[in-house]
């Protein structure tokens, strides 16, 4: 960090850019590492370039995620349920410590909102929380698992604090949908009289973190396309609401053992019809969908895509729509573990006897189930993985701290892996306006006619997965669209100009590889993004196929993504 | 069988009125109320509502006169006529949208079928599988739970593959519910 450096040349001068690029870009590192760290807005708006000349400084307010040689990589995982859920079996420290045990670097805790949860649960774990962070070095964040009004879950996050759990319960009181529903203020939680409510919830977030209350505050929407609940209006209404706090969602769902074979026979041999899709990804539209998102003869989006979501999975997908339109909503990975697959524990309070089959009524008058007992054999009914087991999300933070594990969740520099098909990898875009270049969740700038190049590196997976194998990347896709500005409708899902650009074979299997793309003669912004995978299940377009109902192991289509890079061409 | 002509059918629109009742109460409300007074329900569809309250407008047609099934339903659902009836109507009779729950058919539902058994024996007008071209000889296991919808102008069951090679309908009686279904009735 460079933060005592002097820099006011930078707020003054009013240089064309092209006289004296590589000064330009070390001053500019500096105006970025001081603005970010006094808080300010991370993100410059759409089309913010003023016409006619460029200067240094208007150069540096569009650039953030400035590329840096050094950073630390602190693999996570924001989606953690409890026996302090209705629905899941291990105590608060029993999970962290499985995070742990898998090499995580940071989990955020998140049982799920409703009555129980903030009359009950939220005084009965926080303590908890509090005791277990002593015993690990994990950053254990207290977080909540928001039944969003009229949507689907999503996980917010609050940094440790005086006030964290304070603010977690009003929140939980005033805003959560199932909460709202027994109180009768809306209809159901997920019914769509409850939009309003979610915006509502995310502005009062919002001053909380104006006045001081809380440093920051984070939502990421979970499994959004599973139920069809998370139409593409509200998600835009989050993200504009609160652009620093509603910043993205899971790109890939946890539970991801549900349609593991072996599941599949522990379900047969209990006598139960049940065929689980990946992730539980096994519905089909009920009234509170938005209706755009019926299947049709060619995809399902109530499926998971190679473990993804189909929001994130599609080429020109919801997700490509959101990117372009030129704003940040950043994608992540977790377990949403709530019983891990062979795992021998059990609750003490079980329905009909089966595990996992949690008798909610006994939550909803204790918001809690009690430590879980030794059942002396492997379950394997559970489709879930324990924390950090599978699904990563990997950020690159400036500092090995709460707020800065948050600031980079909040910047997107972050990646998703399953399976560890890699350790990390890396992105650099470069224009010939800015040489140093912007790394993941970055936003650079170019001049029109700039040459803009971007790199990934992979860093090839030189660790055992919990499937007993070093698994080998195979191919690695660019993708890439045009930013063509906010959308006049609302409910727009798709974005046609976003396309696999380059596909890039990989032959080598142990340490790094580097793949490069330039585009030349840069006319008008854009984004890209990358992907790879192991080269299972890929459709002739390059795509991952929909995953099988009760026959889609997770380690037989492993994939990582990144989060996007935006170019902004000056015009 | 014949391809149903929906718009030949005269149907009777409930709309329940308050969105917390569940679709499955509906049914068993409209099922009861039939059997009392001596009704075989031909058809049985839903169809969204499309309006702020989100919901489950049902569609019921028979060869009865069903004036009397509807004043029931409607008594009990302690719901009213609506003013949304004839866009239901209009939606399932123009063949645009809609979900089955009945329509004539004489397939064993809980045995396996070929794609053209299914369409020869009951009013279902396609077969197809999402994402795939559907083999003619494809075993297609239903688990007793056939809901058909209507899409591209069909009556159409969706499908797709699953774990042992043979494929089932898109739409599960008992999807995955997170907190056993304890955040929404359905």
């Amino acid at each position: 960090m460079c933060e005592g450096h002097s820099h006011h040349h930078d707020q003054t001068q009013a240089e064309s850019v092209e006289m004296s690029p590589e000064f330009e870009i070390s001053r500019r590192g500096v105006v970025k590492a001081v603005s970010a760290l006094a808080g300010a807005a991370a993100i410059a708006p759409l089309g913010a370039a003023p016409a006619g000349a460029t200067t240094r400084v208007e150069v540096a307010k569009q650039t953030t995620n400035k590329w840096k040689p050094n950073r630390y990589l602190l693999a996570g995982d924001h989606h953690i349920h409890t026996m302090h859920s209705p629905d899941a079996t291990y105590t608060p420290l029993q999970q962290i410590k499985n995070g742990e045990n898998n090499g995580l670097d940071w989990l955020v805790i998140t049982d799920h909102g409703g009555t129980a949860h903030q009359k009950y649960a939220i005084d009965l774990i926080s303590p908890e929380i509090a005791a277990a962070r002593k015993q690990t070095s994990v950053h254990v964040f207290q977080g909540l698992e928001w039944n969003v009004p009229g949507a689907e879950h999503a996980t917010v996050i609050v940094p440790p604090g005086r006030n964290t759990v304070d603010v977690l319960k009003k929140f939980e009181g005033m805003y959560d949908g199932s909460v709202l529903a027994d109180l009768k203020k809306v209809t159901r939680a997920t019914s769509t009289d409850g939009e309003p409510m979610a915006v509502e919830g995310l502005k009062w977030l919002q001053t909380q973190v104006q006045s001081g209350t809380i440093p920051m505050a984070l939502m990421f929407a979970n499994h959004p396309a599973r139920k069809g609940l998370d139409s593409p209006h509200e998600v835009r209404a989050w993200r504009d609401t609160a652009p620093g706090i509603a910043v993205g969602w899971e790109g890939a769902p946890g539970h991801q053992m549900a349609a593991h074979p072996d599941v599949q026979a522990a379900l047969k041999a209990i006598g139960s019809t049940t065929i689980n899709g990946r992730g539980y990804y096994d519905n089909s539209p009920g009234a509170d969908s938005f209706a755009g998102f019926a299947p049709t003869a060619s995809e399902n989006p109530y499926r998971t895509y190679g473990g993804y979501d189909w929001f994130t999975a599609r080429v020109g997908g919801l997700w490509d729509s959101l990117l372009a339109e030129g704003k940040p909503w950043w994608i992540t990975a977790n377990s949403d573990s709530h019983s891990i697959f062979g795992s021998s524990l059990q609750g003490t309070h079980l329905v009909g006897g089966i595990p996992g089959n949690q008798d909610s009524a006994y939550y909803n008058t204790t918001g809690s189930y009690g430590a879980p007992v030794d059942s002396g054999a492997p379950i394997n009914l559970y489709g879930d993985f324990a924390p950090g087991a599978y699904s990563r999300t990997i950020v690159g933070v400036a500092e090995k701290s709460y707020l800065g594990i948050m600031q980079s969740l909040k910047s997107g520099n972050i990646i998703t892996t399953h399976g560890g098909i890699i350790d990390w990898a890396d992105i650099r875009v470069t224009t010939d306006t800015d040489k140093q270049g912007v790394t993941i969740g970055g936003r650079t700038v170019a001049a029109r006619g700039d040459s803009v190049t971007a790199s990934i590196t992979v860093k090839l997976a030189s660790v055992v997965n919990s499937n007993g194998v070093i698994p080998q990347l195979k191919l690695v896709q660019l993708i890439s669209g045009a930013v063509t500005g906010p959308v006049t409708d609302k409910d727009t899902i798709f974005a046609p100009q976003t396309t696999i650009t380059e596909s890039y074979t990989v032959n080598q299997t142990s340490g790094t590889v580097t793949f490069s793309h330039t585009w030349k003669n840069v006319q008008g912004d854009f984004y890209l993004r990358f992907r790879g995978g192991d080269g299972n299940k890929v459709d002739a377009t390059g795509n991952p196929m929909m995953d099988v109902m009760g026959n889609a192991s997770p380690w037989e289509s492993l994939w990582f993504y990144t989060n996007p890079v935006f170019v902004t061409v000056l015009k | 069988m014949v391809a149903a002509a929906l718009s030949e059918i005269s149907w009777v629109a409930i709309d329940p009125g308050d969105s917390r009742l569940s679709p499955a109460h509906i049914e068993s409300v409209i099922r009861s109320r039939a059997t009392a007074l001596g009704i075989t329900i031909k058809w049985l569809a839903t169809n969204p509502l499309a309006t702020g309250d989100a919901r489950y407008g049902f569609l019921i047609a028979a060869d009865y006169d069903l004036v009397a099934l509807k004043a029931q339903v409607l008594t009990e659902l302690q719901s009213e006529t609506s003013p949304f009836e004839d866009e239901l109507i209009a939606a399932i009779a123009g063949k645009e949208q809609g979900r089955l729950i009945s329509f004539p058919s004489d397939i064993n539902v809980f045995t396996k079928h070929t794609p053209l058994e299914i369409t020869s024996r009951s009013a279902i007008e396609q077969v197809v599988a999402v994402g795939e071209e559907l083999p003619a000889d494809a075993v297609i296991e239903t688990y007793g739970y056939v809901r058909p919808v209507l899409y591209e102008g069909k009556i159409t069951l969706f499908v797709e593959r699953q774990y042992n090679g043979e494929f089932a309908p898109i739409e599960k009686a008992n999807p995955h519910e997170c907190c056993g279904g304890a955040h929404a009735p359905y």
